[in-house]
């Protein structure tokens, strides 16, 4: 039995969880907390897609830099008493 | 609620389009393959990202500075030249001072070596830049080292080495290989890998000045 394409249906499901779960988080924190961990599942997607250069940019680009780009603006807002 | 129904359309409209996509999808990949001989190189995203599409990719570095300059653009007059605003919390935590001595060297080594195997395998500048400039703000947060002041002169040079280095070779093309960005036959592989290495450092800086934000500390005297 091939187990590949049960894990990528559990990928798929994970993936549009992590997703409603990012958009129906009440806080910021959380919210970006959730959309790192969406863009690090992204990367796995890409590479059962055989897209692993893109892999590569999502889990440095997407999650990495964006997550941390994120989570600063998101204290800042805290500390302005926006959110 | 206008906004849901925007999302809600545009996803609609986005899955109709994947699924109305013409079997086989249309691709360039063979051609994108074919040229591969010509660059010296055996990883052909790469090949398209520095040869066949090498101004897009120069001008994309251009962005990433254009993006710098807009975040150093809203400091004030005062702090203009000084250094951003230290990262993370004014006493680090032990486990993240020990994180950085045990992860940054190995870091380091990793997004060198993503850069090197990116003319053949998976990787290149960008990743592996990514991955140096991550080091460096892991560094930061832990505050091992404070942000540098953006007047420095070591940081402008960093910042424009890799647009800089990439325009003078393309320019250098139009003499030596005939052509704007055309690289010399037989030599386009290691033109290819030092015009990268300038990126790589480009990149390296150009992401944690982007996060540490404007300067926020007067010049020192």
């Amino acid at each position: 039995m091939n187990l590949l394409p049960v894990l990528d249906l559990g990928l798929a499901i994970l993936v549009l969880a992590v997703a409603g779960w990012t958009i129906a988080a009440r806080e910021a924190f959380g919210a970006v907390v959730g959309y790192v961990a969406y863009g690090l599942l992204l990367s796995i997607v890409w590479v059962r897609l055989y897209a692993p250069d893109v892999a590569l940019t999502e889990a440095a680009i997407g999650s990495g830099v964006t997550g941390v780009l994120l989570v600063t603006s998101g204290a800042r807002l805290r500390r302005a008493g926006g959110g | 609620m206008l906004a849901a129904a925007l999302a809600v359309l545009v996803a609609a409209a986005l899955a109709a389009v994947v699924l109305m996509l013409p079997e086989p999808p249309p691709t360039l990949a063979p051609e994108a393959r074919e040229g591969l001989a010509a660059t010296g190189l055996g990883n052909p995203v790469t090949a398209v990202l520095i040869a066949y599409r090498s101004f897009d990719t120069m001008l994309e570095k251009v962005v990433l500075l254009l993006a710098v300059v807009g975040v150093w653009s809203v400091a004030s007059d005062r702090f203009w030249g000084g250094a951003p605003a230290p990262l993370g919390r004014a006493r680090p935590q032990g486990a993240l001072i020990f994180l950085d001595q045990a992860l940054v060297p190995l870091g380091i080594l990793v997004g060198i070596h993503i850069f090197w195997v990116g003319a053949d395998e998976p990787g290149g500048a960008f990743q592996g830049g990514a991955i140096l400039a991550a080091m460096w703000m892991i560094v930061m947060i832990a505050r091992l080292t404070g942000p540098p002041r953006v007047g420095a002169r070591w940081l402008r040079l960093a910042l424009i080495a890799g647009p800089a280095v990439f325009l003078a070779v393309g320019l250098a093309g139009l003499g030596i290989a005939g052509n704007f960005f055309a690289y010399p036959a037989g030599f386009a592989k290691p033109i290819i890998l030092f015009i990268e290495a300038f990126m790589v450092l480009t990149i390296a800086v150009t992401l944690p000045m982007l996060v540490a934000g404007p300067p926020r500390r007067s010049p020192e005297p």
